[in-house]
């Protein structure tokens, strides 16, 4: 892939991180080209993407001790909720969870916690992971659904056929700030019709200090990751493979909550057969089922002046399958999924008085989803310079509350609701890209719908810490459309690459929380209650302008300037909403050795979305800085990396810390890792 | 057909628990069922008898052996509540006839008069508590059994005993049941299932029925409102007058958290009073009152103690 392709990302905005074995053994970011992206996806084997991203390769000093909260805040339209040093919920297109859609290799996983502390993102960890492919807006990845967003996939790092015979790779990391320890360890072994990698990975920090030497309280967390990857090819092209991933985090501090979170504990399961070099209409099939369980305790042992202890466990468990075809045909690359999957979603609250009998609710209770899903995606080459790209998805969706008392505790605020629901959603979404000598002009637009989330249909008592108010589901919540319109405009020389880009979201029975006077809070000390609702419309507009110099081979200059607007119908401002944003660094390569100084500056957060219960926030400029280099030393790679984040060890909230969290202060840390 | 049917399943019920009582231990206290072969026309027959059997062998309400009666020898009164106890506030009691000869419970019989007395040793004076004199069909599937209700103003204790007597009639015989001295539980410490309230020179009684069985979710809240009598050694009687009592429950523990669309509780034709509760969770609930004559006047209630709330409340756990 050509450096002019690799900068514009693709029409559908399509990003993907290959979090892969390049030589530095860091991640690279690349952005890749529409109708290139799906071909790459569809004929690379895992190994060997790594070779694409050598030639574009960007610096991020922290490799793979970085989490996958860190890998996702280098794509262009992530930002991340942050409500303590662990589990940040990533925001694409100014949407968080409800809006976007996760998967792990294709596979549905719901987040455990009612409170959103266990982003499903949180139960893998960087090293089970080869790349993290973004799609913006309605233009999600064939198993999505509910994106409105965008959707994230997140590809498993899989040995592979016909790779090298045995690898062996060693990591570990240390941050200053915090202690935070990472140590890493993974064996691959790859034959023609086996493979097998297995891996394992801790990560340990304490409370972190902010700028200004102040310690963060219950900031600390300790993680433990395993997972094995087999393979096997017992007749060529007939491939089943298996992933087997164990995630747990325990005594995780959460300083923007009023808890904390003993356990959260993540089982990752899947099996499927892929058949390659099918001849006729498709090329490729592959049928993948899956299980994935979630247990999640939140405590609140450690705080002092806790009222009323409480007990808050939560469960989330979800078996699925897909089923992918793929196949070209004259100009057009096409791929057809149908997907099912059921979860039942459970969480439950004891509160515990001296001398009394324990208060218990349901918070979650005990929702049945099943759904099913139909879905297409096409690329056409229309002409030399014209390509279309075309994805569309049907859903059905029945729920159910399995939970008698959780049901007719709902139904005290909603009298004679239904305890079913089934719903049918969709999504399309067309663009076209025109490419030209150096130029690229891509429009595109979707619309589609989704359902409630189980949170905003059913949830109960829920308090919000950041807005302090108790949050009721609405069970007679109607759909939410949404109608995008994307555009961008690039152009690429040998020295310079600029592009511009927008996108826009039109909703219409926008889901949010709003007071309802009538109800009397849980918590102690709640300012009311919220019911979900529809509002009539709203509006959420990204902007995004980047100018990248190449001075010389071995020196260029990067921004990125980033603008995003949200209003709803009265006028009001929606809140999470980034302010303006600059991005920039400098960026070194020579020989083994590369480095990267950079900024980021934030404007004051002047269009907050104040009847959300958010304060204006000053902006702020932090500076990073980082080298790092390469060395083989006979048969083993070594990468070592250094680097500073918050240089001038600045005291600040991004508009998305919880509470106004502060971030870390100035960090020292350094890395390193062998491969054999 | 159906009778058939029933029949079969019943002989089926009989023969189970006829080898559980053969296998194992006989003397469990569980009575073996009776189901009459033969039409007796004093008697229930084998639908009647079968239910009968259940609900009073359900596990759920015990026998009150204090009051159990005899009337000609030849039929066998038996009282019971839940758990053959009794406690402060509002009780059930289920009353049955049994034909000693054939075990068989009789269709035709009435208890009347049931009138509960507190002796306070200490201050030399009696007192009665809000009650129903009179026993009612409890179901109309089985004529065996009759309910009644008392609530009990206060526990038996050191300072103070309750008798309760009764008149019962079957088939033109007729006994009385002397006073015997029963035991009244006092409730767990910090719930009121009974409160009081003064209009005029009359004093009021608010029984709330069978709090027990509330849970999460809307309920069906009951309530009596009884009347002291002047003579107050004599049973204290639903009061004629027709009241509206408004509710708001609320959870002290929980920053008087409470509950939306409470109905308030209206006169039912029986005499008891009846609306919708809504309890959002488990856990100890005042359910504060306000009680409104038929004019809309409020009369008790109208004063809201520090939680914002009518100072005149029950208490209750679920």
């Amino acid at each position: 892939m050509n450096r002019k392709n690799s900068f514009i990302h693709r029409l559908g905005l399509c990003f993907s991180i290959v979090l892969g074995q390049s030589f530095m053994a860091a991640p690279t970011y690349s952005q890749a080209l529409s109708t290139d992206s799906i071909h790459r996806e569809a004929s690379l084997s895992e190994v060997t993407v790594t070779s694409v991203v050598g030639t574009k390769r960007k610096v991020a000093g922290k490799g793979r001790t970085a989490s996958i909260e860190e890998h996702l805040l280098q794509l262009g339209n992530v930002s991340m909720v942050r409500r303590g040093n662990y589990a940040w919920e990533p925001v694409v297109n100014s949407m968080a969870t409800e809006r976007v859609s996760t998967t792990i290799d294709g596979m549905k996983i719901f987040y455990a916690c009612t409170d959103k502390m266990d982003p499903v993102t949180s139960y893998v960890e960087s090293g089970n992971l080869q790349r993290i492919r973004l799609d913006s807006g309605l233009d999600g990845n064939p198993q999505a659904t509910g994106n409105i967003g965008g959707s994230i996939d997140l590809k498993l790092r899989k040995a592979g056929f016909d790779a090298k015979s045995h690898a062996y790779n060693a990591t570990m990391g240390y941050e200053a700030n915090g202690h935070l320890q990472v140590y890493g360890a993974d064996a691959a072994f790859s034959t023609d019709k086996f493979y097998s990698n297995v891996g394992a990975f801790y990560r340990h920090a304490d409370n972190y200090k902010a700028g200004g030497h102040e310690e963060v309280n219950f900031s600390q967390f300790q993680k433990v990751n395993a997972f094995l990857n087999l393979g096997w090819q017992p007749v060529e092209n007939h491939i089943i493979e298996g992933t087997v991933i164990f995630d747990r985090a325990t005594d995780v501090g959460y300083p923007a909550l009023t808890m904390d979170v003993s356990d959260a504990t993540g089982f990752i399961s899947s099996l499927s057969y892929r058949r390659e070099q099918l001849h006729g209409l498709f090329y490729r099939w592959e049928t993948k089922a899956y299980y994935n369980h979630i247990t999640h305790n939140m405590d609140d042992t450690q705080r002092p002046d806790v009222v009323i202890h409480m007990d808050m466990p939560g469960r989330s468990s979800t078996t699925g399958l897909y089923s992918l075809l793929q196949g070209s045909r004259a100009n057009h690359q096409y791929q057809l999924n149908y997907d099912a999957y059921y979860n039942t979603l459970f969480a439950d609250m004891t509160m515990y008085v001296k001398g009394a009998k324990p208060m218990y609710m349901l918070t979650w209770p005990d929702v049945g989803t099943l759904s099913q899903g139909l879905a297409l995606t096409d690329d056409i080459q229309l002409a030399p310079h014209h390509t279309i790209h075309l994805s569309a998805k049907g859903a059905w969706q029945y729920r159910r509350i399995n939970d008698d008392e959780g049901f007719r505790a709902l139904s005290i605020y909603f009298p004679g609701m239904e305890r079913t629901a089934s719903d049918l959603t969709g999504r399309v979404a067309l663009s076209y890209a025109y490419r030209y000598n150096g130029w690229k002009l891509a429009v595109g637009t979707g619309y589609g719908s989704r359902t409630p989330s189980v949170t905003e249909a059913y949830g109960y008592f829920l308090n919000n810490t950041f807005d302090r108010y108790d949050y009721i589901g609405n069970p007679h919540l109607k759909h939410e459309r949404a109608f995008e319109l994307n555009g961008s405009l690039a152009w690429a020389s040998e020295t310079v690459e600029a592009s511009l880009e927008a996108n826009a979201f039109f909703f219409q029975n926008y889901i949010i929380g709003t007071p309802d006077e009538r109800l009397s809070p849980m918590t102690i000390g709640a300012e009311g209650v919220k019911v979900y609702c529809n509002l009539n419309n709203a509006q959420i507009v990204n902007a995004a302008a980047v100018v990248n110099w190449q001075f010389s081979d071995w020196l260029s200059w990067h921004n990125r300037l980033t603008y995003s607007y949200g209003k709803e119908n009265t006028g009001a401002r929606l809140p999470m909403i980034a302010p303006l944003t600059y991005q920039g660094a400098l960026k070194l390569f020579w020989r083994n050795f590369e480095s990267e100084a950079g900024v980021q500056a934030v404007a004051r957060n002047s269009h907050y979305g104040s009847k959300y219960g958010e304060t204006s926030m000053a902006g702020y400029a932090i500076w990073h800085f980082n080298i790092g280099g390469h060395f083989q030393i006979g048969t083993v790679g070594t990468d070592i990396h250094l680097g500073a984040e918050n240089l001038f060890d600045r005291h600040y909230s991004t508009y998305s810390d919880w509470n106004h969290i502060p971030q870390k202060g100035r960090n020292i840390y350094f890395n390193l890792s062998f491969q054999l | 057909m159906k009778k058939q049917l029933f029949n079969l399943f019943i002989s089926a019920v009989t023969v189970t628990l006829l080898l559980t009582a053969c296998g194992g231990s006989s003397d469990n206290g569980i009575p073996e069922i009776i189901v009459p072969d033969e039409e007796d026309s004093e008697c229930c027959n084998a639908e009647e008898t079968f239910l009968a059997y259940a609900f009073l062998n359900n596990g759920f309400v015990k026998e009150i052996t204090e009051l159990r009666d005899t009337i000609a020898d030849k039929y066998e009164l038996r009282a019971y509540s839940a758990g053959g106890k009794l406690h402060v506030g509002y009780n059930d009691l289920y009353f049955a006839l049994i034909k000693i000869s054939t075990q068989g419970y009789v269709r035709d019989f009435e208890v009347s008069d049931i009138t509960p007395v507190m002796t306070m040793t200490m201050m030399g004076m009696q007192h009665s508590t809000p009650t129903a004199t009179e026993a009612v069909l409890y179901d109309q599937t089985f004529p065996a059994v009759r309910r009644a209700w008392v609530s009990f103003l206060m526990s038996s204790s050191d300072g103070g005993f309750w008798e309760l007597s009764y008149k019962a009639s079957s088939q033109q015989q007729s006994i009385t049941h002397d006073a015997t001295v029963i035991n009244v539980d006092a409730l767990a410490s910090g719930l009121a299932w009974l409160k009081s309230f003064k209009a005029g020179d009359t004093t009021y009684y608010l029984s709330l029925v069978n709090p027990n069985n509330f849970q999460t979710g809307i309920n069906t809240i009951q309530a009596y409102v009884s009347k002291q009598s002047i003579d107050k050694t004599k049973p204290y009687l639903t009061a004629d007058e027709t009241f509206t009592i408004e509710i708001t429950p609320t959870m002290p523990d929980m920053g008087d958290h409470s509950s939306p669309n409470n109905e308030p509780l209206v006169k039912q034709e029986s005499g008891v009073y009846e609306g919708k509760l809504n309890l959002s969770m488990t856990g100890l609930w005042n359910i504060h009152l306000v009680v409104k004559d038929k004019d809309g006047n409020i009369v008790a209630g109208g004063d809201n103690d520090s939680s914002g709330y009518s100072s005149l409340y029950w208490t209750i756990t679920i």
